[in-house]
């Protein structure tokens, strides 16, 4: 498969780890639209080695921090730790819904670091040592951070009255 | 919570993301037999799992917006590019096959530079086009001055094509540049005050392209190379607008 062929089938897949990592459409596409041009620029310094999938989820995601950076940056350096939710999140949409607007708020909700750990693993279905690699952080940074944004969920969902969703195999 | 639960929290974790090796998950689950209270945890994670996929994976159903597919489309990798003027078909297999190579890296060479300037004129037109003070730096009421000027900067003969029979007249232009080389800009206006740009700058390998029009960000391009010069039109317009005056500025410039 040649490298445009195989790029091509990533993109319904980095929309949506887009559209969850920014809870907006059209800043979302645009994230994905900058990455795809990236990619395309940088082609050489993709190796055929290892996963496409995994170089491409890494572009997306340093975008995403450094346009975050640049937005917040006022005067003071601000650390990615520091980085707060929501100056990107859009306001929750009255709709029919109610579960998963629910859901979609508690992301929002989440700082970006658990946020992007939480997304990673459990919607993209990525390893944690892919994970590790794509943050840029140790694995047991991976996991914790994935600890914190799950037991923030957690908790969220405890107030709610919805019925559980139970899987039983 | 104490760091043991907390140990607990991330191997439930693991457990449930297929982290584990068969070893371990076997350990977890023969926990997990008798700790109701953990597989409510894992029940819990799984639900959050279901959550996330039912809100976001109808993303994977929505058509790719077109700007996303018009850029892996437009980008020259891996993909040869129609032969605009080739020279084919000459000699043994071997010799063509020889040629064929030979033409592709020419091709890949002109049409990078063409691209550039694509790029160029589209930055020049979003920057200038909506400039209300300062939009030319030498006004079309000079424009002797501005052709001599400009044309001695770039080492070539320049001048900007009338295109009042297409509604649009002179503005004016300015001295950029592409890279490290001067380009001759000139703007021009309709009765709607609309504006479109014309970029000219030199083109040192002298190989001709064909045109070739793009559209990104609203803003229709349309480029070539052709002899000495390589030329690139910018405007919020459709293709069906653009192609004549395109043609326009093709067939007075070919007669300079």
């Amino acid at each position: 498969m040649s490298f445009k062929t195989e790029l091509v089938t990533h993109i319904p897949f980095l929309r949506r780890f887009a559209r969850a990592l920014t809870g907006d459409q059209a800043v979302a596409d645009d994230l994905v639209q900058d990455c795809i041009e990236r990619a395309l620029r940088k082609h050489e310094l993709y190796d055929p080695e290892r996963p496409m999938r995994a170089w491409l989820y890494t572009i997306l995601r340093n975008l995403h921090v450094s346009g975050r950076r640049s937005e917040l940056r006022r005067g003071s350096n601000i650390g990615l730790e520091e980085i707060p939710r929501g100056a990107d999140a859009v306001p929750p949409r009255q709709e029919d819904r109610l579960a998963l607007g629910d859901i979609e708020e508690a992301v929002r909700r989440l700082p970006l670091v658990q946020r992007e750990v939480l997304l990673l693993v459990v919607l993209e279905d990525m390893s944690y040592r892919d994970v590790a690699e794509i943050t840029g952080v140790p694995i047991g940074t991976v996991m914790s951070r994935l600890s914190r944004a799950r037991s923030f969920l957690r908790q969220e969902f405890d107030g709610d009255k919805e019925p559980r969703l139970r899987r039983v195999k | 919570m104490t760091k043991q639960m907390k140990i607990d929290d991330w191997a439930l974790g693991a457990y449930a993301d297929g982290e584990l090796s068969g070893d371990a998950a076997a350990e977890i689950e023969a926990l997990l037999r008798d700790d109701p209270e953990a597989q409510l945890g894992v029940a819990e994670l799984k639900r959050q799992k279901t959550a996330l996929k039912q809100a976001y994976d109808p993303v994977l159903a929505e058509t790719i917006p077109p700007v996303i597919k018009t850029v892996v489309a437009r980008s020259r990798l891996g993909r040869w590019r129609q032969a605009t003027r080739g020279v084919m078909l000459i000699g043994a297999l071997a010799a063509a096959v020889a040629l064929v190579v030979h033409a592709v890296d020419l091709r890949e060479l002109t049409s990078s530079q063409a691209g550039n300037m694509a790029s160029a004129v589209r930055s020049a037109h979003a920057v200038y086009g909506s400039e209300i003070r300062h939009p030319v730096e030498v006004a079309a009421d000079q424009r002797d001055h501005l052709m001599t000027w400009l044309s001695k900067r770039l080492g070539q003969p320049v001048n900007a094509p009338d295109l009042v029979q297409h509604g649009y007249q002179l503005v004016g232009g300015r001295l950029l540049s592409l890279g490290e080389k001067p380009a001759a800009y000139f703007m021009y206006e309709n009765a709607r005050k609309q504006r479109m740009s014309l970029y000219i700058m030199t083109n040192p390998e002298h190989r001709d392209t064909a045109f070739r029009m793009e559209e990104a960000g609203g803003i229709m391009t349309c480029y070539w190379l052709d002899g000495p010069l390589g030329y690139a039109l910018a405007g919020e317009m459709t293709r069906a607008e653009m192609e004549p005056i395109a043609h326009a500025v093709y067939e007075a410039l070919d007669r300079t």
